[in-house]
Order: C-alpha cells, then sequence, then structure tokens
C-alpha cells in the first residue's frame, strides 16, 4: 500500500503530464517544442484528450489518497502545480533557446 | 460611457483593483502568513516550544489544575463595567465552567476557565456575566499550568491572523468593514479579470519574460490570476460567508422575534440545561465518559480521537460534559457528545448537519485549515503567494502602461501608485520580518514587550513607505524607483538577522531543530532564509536595471518650444 505522499507525488505527476499535453495542444507552445514540425488533427485530439484523462486520472489520484471532499481542495491545488511548473519550463526552455546560438 | 461591454468590465477591473487591491495584497499576505499561525506563535514565544503530547487524564491532571486558573485583570475590568456595583474578591470567585481543547499543531493544552459573577447586570437582556481566565497545560516534568504565558502575545494567531481579516482595526470594527468590501471587490475583480482576458485558455502557460516589461509583466498577471482562479475564488467567498452574518445582520434586524422563537424550540428539543439548578451534584469520572465518547464514534464508523473536553455548570447537579471529536481528518467541523456529569450517562449527541450547514461547515472548513494535510498546508501557503503575486504584477502593469503617457504629462499619477506598491508588495514583509526580529531581540521582561513589537511593526511599514515615495522621483522620469531594491535588500537583512537572533536567544539553530525534528521553529527559520535569498535575488536583479535617460531643458530649448 503506497504511502499517502507517494500517492499525491503520482497524483501530482499526473496533472503536470496533462498540463503539459495540453499546453502541447496550443500551437504556439508546440511551434516553440517541436519547431515547424506539422501538428495534425489526430495529434491535437491525442494532446488534448490524453491532457485531459490524465487530469481526471489525477482526481481519481487524489481520492484514493484522501476522503473525496479533501480530494475536491486538494486536486485544484496539484493542477495550479502542475501548470505552474510546465508554465516555468516552456519559459525556461524558451530562454534557453535565445541562449544557445544557431548552429 | 465604455463602448463595449469588455472595455467596461477592463475599466473596472482596473481601477477596483488599484483602489482595494493594496487591502487585498494584505489580506492574502497575512492569509499565507495564518497558514502556519500555530507554528509562528511556538517561534515567537519559546517557552511554549515543545513536542506535541497525547492528551492527558481529565481526572487526575485537569480538573486539580482548573482551580489554580485565576480569571485575567483584563477580562475582570471588562466584566465589572457590565455589572451594578463592585465585583467580590478574586479569591472567593468559583470556576462556574472550565474546557480544554488542544489540535494537532498545538503542542500545549488550552484551559479556559469561566467564573459566573454574583453581581446583577446592567443589562436587562443579559442573564449572567462572566469572567474568565486562560492558561497552558505543559507536559514537562509531570503536567502544570505554565503561567503568565496568556497574556504574552503569540506572532502567528494573535497579530498575523487579525491583520488578515481585519487589518488589527477593531475601532468600530472598522477593519471588518474594510477587507469585506475588498473581499467584494476581489470577486467583481477575478470575473471581471476573465471577461478581459480575452485569451485565456491560448495564453494560459504562456510568459514572454523576452518581451516588453509591460507585456511580460501582464502575462505574469494573466499567469497567477488564471492558475490560483479556483483558489482566490474561494477563499475570498468563504471568506465572505464566514462574516455575512456580520455584513448583512438579517437575522437580528429583520426576523428578531423568529429568531427568539426558534432558539427557544431548538433549546427545548436540546435536553442541555441551560442554567444551573441551584443544588449541588457530584461529577462522575470524565476520563470513563472520554473512553465511552472514542467507543461511540467507533461504532458510528468515525473512530476518533478527543480534541475538546468542557463542563458546563460545574459542581451544579443539572452539569454536563460536552466532549470534541478531533476532526483534523477531515473539512468539516467538530461533532460533540454531551454526558450528565453527575452519572456519566450520554445525554445528547449533536445529530448530522443539514444539507445547508453541511455546504456551510464544508465552506468554514476549507478557509480556516485546522485539518491534518500538510500537503494541502503548504499548497494553501503557495496558493496565497501566487495571489500576492497576481496583485503586485497588477499594480506593475497600471504603473508600467502609463508611465510614458505620464512622463510626458509631467504628472505624479505612477509615481504614487509606484511608492503605494513598493510599501504594499515589499514594505509589509519588511515589516512582518521586522516584528520577528524585534520579538526576539527586546527584551520580554520589558512591561510594554508586546505593545513595542507591533509599534515596530507599524513603524517599519511606515518607515518603508515614506521611503518608497522618497525614492520615487526616477519612475516620474520613466524608469524604476530604486526604492524596490532598496527594500528588497532590507527584507533579506532582516530574514537572516531573524533567523540569527532566534538561535542566539534561544539556542535553536537549524542544525538543531531539524536533527530533532521540530518542524515548527525549523520551518520558520527555513522560511526566514529561504524569504531573505528570494529578497536578495530580486534586490540584485533590480539593482542592475537601467536609470531613466535624465533629459536636462537648457534655457535655449525651453524657449525653442515656447517660440
Amino acid at each position: 500500500m503506497m504511502s499517502h505522499e507517494g500517492l499525491l507525488s503520482i497524483a501530482l505527476g499526473a496533472a503536470t503530464a496533462g498540463m503539459a499535453l495540453l499546453a502541447l495542444s496550443i500551437s504556439s507552445h508546440w511551434r516553440q517544442i517541436f519547431g515547424k514540425r506539422a501538428r495534425g488533427l489526430l495529434s491535437l485530439v491525442v494532446l488534448r484528450g490524453g491532457g485531459a484523462l490524465l487530469l481526471v486520472a489525477s482526481f481519481a489520484i487524489c481520492v484514493r489518497a484522501d476522503p473525496i471532499l479533501m480530494a475536491t481542495l486538494v486536486w485544484p491545488m496539484l493542477l495550479m502545480t502542475g501548470a505552474g511548473l510546465v508554465s516555468a519550463c516552456l519559459a525556461l526552455q524558451a530562454a534557453l533557446a535565445r541562449a544557445t546560438p544557431r548552429s | 460611457m465604455r463602448e463595449s461591454f469588455r472595455q467596461a468590465m477592463a475599466f473596472l477591473h482596473t481601477w477596483l483593483g488599484l483602489v482595494l487591491g493594496f487591502v487585498l495584497m494584505a489580506t492574502f499576505f497575512f492569509g499565507s502568513l495564518a497558514v502556519f499561525d500555530r507554528e509562528i506563535d511556538q517561534w515567537s514565544v519559546p517557552e511554549t516550544r515543545m513536542q506535541r503530547a497525547t492528551f492527558p487524564s481529565i481526572d487526575r491532571v485537569v480538573l486539580p489544575l482548573v482551580a489554580q486558573v485565576r480569571p485575567s485583570a483584563d477580562s475582570l475590568d471588562q466584566a465589572a463595567r457590565q455589572v451594578v456595583g463592585p465585583l467580590p474578591p478574586v479569591n472567593l470567585l468559583k470556576p462556574t465552567a472550565f474546557g480544554v481543547y488542544s489540535g494537532h499543531r498545538e503542542p500545549l493544552l488550552h484551559i479556559y476557565v469561566e467564573f459566573q459573577l454574583p453581581n446583577v447586570p446592567r443589562d436587562a437582556g443579559v442573564d449572567h456575566v462572566y469572567a474568565s481566565g486562560q492558561d497552558l497545560i505543559v507536559p514537562r516534568n509531570g503536567w502544570h499550568l505554565l503561567g503568565g504565558m496568556e497574556s504574552r502575545l503569540n506572532l502567528g494567531s494573535g497579530f498575523f491572523f487579525p491583520m488578515h481579516f481585519m487589518l488589527q482595526a477593531s475601532w468600530l470594527n472598522i477593519g471588518l468593514w474594510i477587507v469585506g468590501l475588498a473581499a467584494l471587490v476581489m470577486m467583481a475583480a477575478l470575473v471581471s479579470g476573465v471577461i478581459v482576458h480575452r485569451r485565456l485558455f491560448r495564453e494560459f502557460f504562456t510568459f514572454r519574460s523576452n518581451k516588453s516589461q509591460q507585456r511580460a509583466i501582464l502575462d505574469l498577471h494573466n499567469m497567477t490570476g488564471v492558475l490560483a482562479l479556483p483558489f482566490m475564488f474561494f477563499m475570498t467567498l468563504s471568506g465572505l460567508l464566514i462574516y455575512a452574518q456580520f455584513y448583512l445582520p438579517s437575522n437580528a434586524a429583520l426576523m428578531g422575534p423568529l429568531v427568539e422563537a426558534q432558539e427557544q424550540t431548538i433549546a427545548a428539543r436540546i435536553p442541555l440545561p441551560g442554567d444551573p439548578a441551584g443544588t449541588p451534584g457530584a461529577l462522575a469520572s470524565v476520563d470513563a465518559m472520554v473512553e465511552a465518547a472514542k467507543v461511540r464514534w467507533f461504532e458510528e464508523g468515525s473512530a476518533g480521537q478527543v480534541a475538546s473536553v468542557a463542563i458546563f455548570h460545574l459542581g451544579d447537579s443539572a452539569s454536563y460534559v460536552s466532549i470534541g471529536r478531533d476532526s483534523s481528518d477531515r473539512v468539516l467541523s467538530a461533532e460533540y457528545l454531551h454526558f450528565r456529569a453527575s452519572t456519566g450517562e450520554l445525554l445528547y449527541e449533536d445529530p448530522p448537519p443539514a444539507a445547508a450547514e453541511s455546504v456551510n461547515q464544508f465552506l468554514y472548513g476549507l478557509h480556516y485549515i485546522q485539518f491534518r494535510h500538510w500537503i494541502l498546508r503548504w499548497l494553501y501557503f503557495v496558493g496565497g503567494l501566487v495571489g500576492c503575486a497576481c496583485i503586485a504584477t497588477g499594480f506593475l502593469f497600471f504603473v508600467e502602461k502609463r508611465k510614458k503617457e505620464h512622463v510626458a504629462l509631467g504628472s505624479q499619477g505612477v509615481r504614487v501608485v509606484d511608492a503605494l506598491a513598493v510599501a504594499s508588495v515589499i514594505g509589509m514583509p519588511l515589516a512582518a520580518v521586522a516584528m520577528l526580529l524585534a520579538n526576539r531581540v527586546l527584551p520580554v521582561e520589558w512591561p510594554h514587550y508586546n505593545v513595542l513589537q507591533m509599534a515596530v511593526f507599524w513603524f517599519v511599514w511606515l518607515a518603508a513607505l515614506i521611503h518608497a515615495g522618497a525614492r520615487s522621483r526616477p519612475v516620474a522620469l520613466g524608469g524604476v524607483s530604486p526604492a524596490w531594491a532598496e527594500q528588497a535588500f532590507a527584507v533579506a537583512v532582516f530574514g537572516v538577522a531573524a533567523a540569527v537572533a532566534n538561535w542566539i536567544t534561544t539556542g535553536d539553530n537549524l542544525l538543531k531543530t531539524i536533527s530533532a525534528g521540530y518542524w515548527p521553529v525549523a520551518g520558520v527559520d527555513l522560511a526566514l532564509l529561504a524569504g531573505a535569498l528570494v529578497a536578495l535575488t530580486v534586490g540584485l536583479r533590480l539593482s542592475r536595471m537601467r536609470a531613466p535617460a535624465v533629459v536636462h531643458l537648457t534655457h535655449s530649448s525651453a524657449e525653442i518650444g515656447g517660440e
């Protein structure tokens, strides 16, 4: 039986991964990471659907870790944290890309 | 009149946010500190630094100590004003009720004793007037009263927490009114902000640090606002609902007779005596009642520990014992079992709350966070600081957007807003850290120790405002006020100094507290040092920002302009 902290760490991981997929479904962030590589409609559906599913999975793990009323408080805060981590990574990636001279 | 709905919302968001944003900054910052109010209490009153002990025996430990608690001088002064005639000698006052309570974040047991005064109340609508005394029960060398701590200022629960909901302004409850108005405005600002933010989903993760300062600040304001939107919305809503009866006293003002009738109906259903019988009564074993309470909770599927025990009409035949369950495992508030004091039989159990009351308790619970969930507690702390960042970037965006225009017009508007922003965004944390430093440096024996700590807080905050105003001239010329960096450096210095002062005055340094697992004090020290590091980093970055090119108008230039 996984510890309470372990379960919530996985929930945070799922929330962050879900937010990352949703971020990639936004064209500006897709271009930022993958450059000019085309993103088809199927990819968009997979990214958005997968992102949403991961967020739902994160909630399910929160409910596993805590009573449901507590989980309804924990989950939005994990979403905030996950989205913040993704935003920070995107901003850092952009700064590093600007700092790296093009070959 | 604004051309469109969105423009109208932008106008509302900007000006409401600017005017009441300074109050909201205080509410969110001190709300974040209040998340760890008990830990800050232990840091600020070193005599209470100890590991938490289990709830002691009421029969063997607590009851003998009740007789040692005397009414406080303040309570006697207050009671004397409410009764006719002089009060009886203090040593003749007998306790008529008492309560003990503890929590998972409280190292000590709080004891509260009530003394019913025999005097006739001045207010004919009042049945009795009481004096009260408080103390702490310490599990050291057996159990005994700590004594002398009841008047000490606890910086967390006694200062930062009241700052959060009433700005320490109790005259005519003006602080409550101001915070309530700010909270109402916050709801409007949240809704209008969502309407104004056209690309809410497209720019959900966007922070463009390489763009203009104005664009980068707006990105940060949008991002922090959207990420923390659910947190800010529910904190603001629940905060308003907690004081709803104060802001809209519809019960008392509009339905007085109905409310009285309801109270009487409820009292008739609850077999708990409101008044003593006037005949002496014995007290059965309270420990046995505590065990019976635990068994009952277990049988009902909500096994738990005891958080509070209270005895009413002490020594009277109508006396009863109320035992509260430690509800730190849930969001909702406590449940109570009430026993007849003379026999220990269960008199009454609080019924499960109705739907509306459950929602009310949930909203209370999510705001007061009395539950045991350290991860969520830290997330609340971060959420509060993200809220502060949202408000702060709102100020900065206001200044940056209008700077060029105000410089061209020679207006001082952005200079004033910028100075106020410095005082609230950096000056306020500076004052809080200075207060913590003063707590360690000022001698405890000084008669005005509490007042001096508060004076340091207000003086440093006022000094920060004056300093921000005095150093704001570059803003009027299109630059950045050096006050931002200077006050950030001051936060760094005071933060480190407070942690070092804690070490020098108490012997508790990080090595000692972390190795002992004493996280309340270690946590505050770590937060002080982490805050100092952030402040230093921010100060260094800000101090490297270029000063504006100052244009000196010569006599000839002025003539050319004026021909």
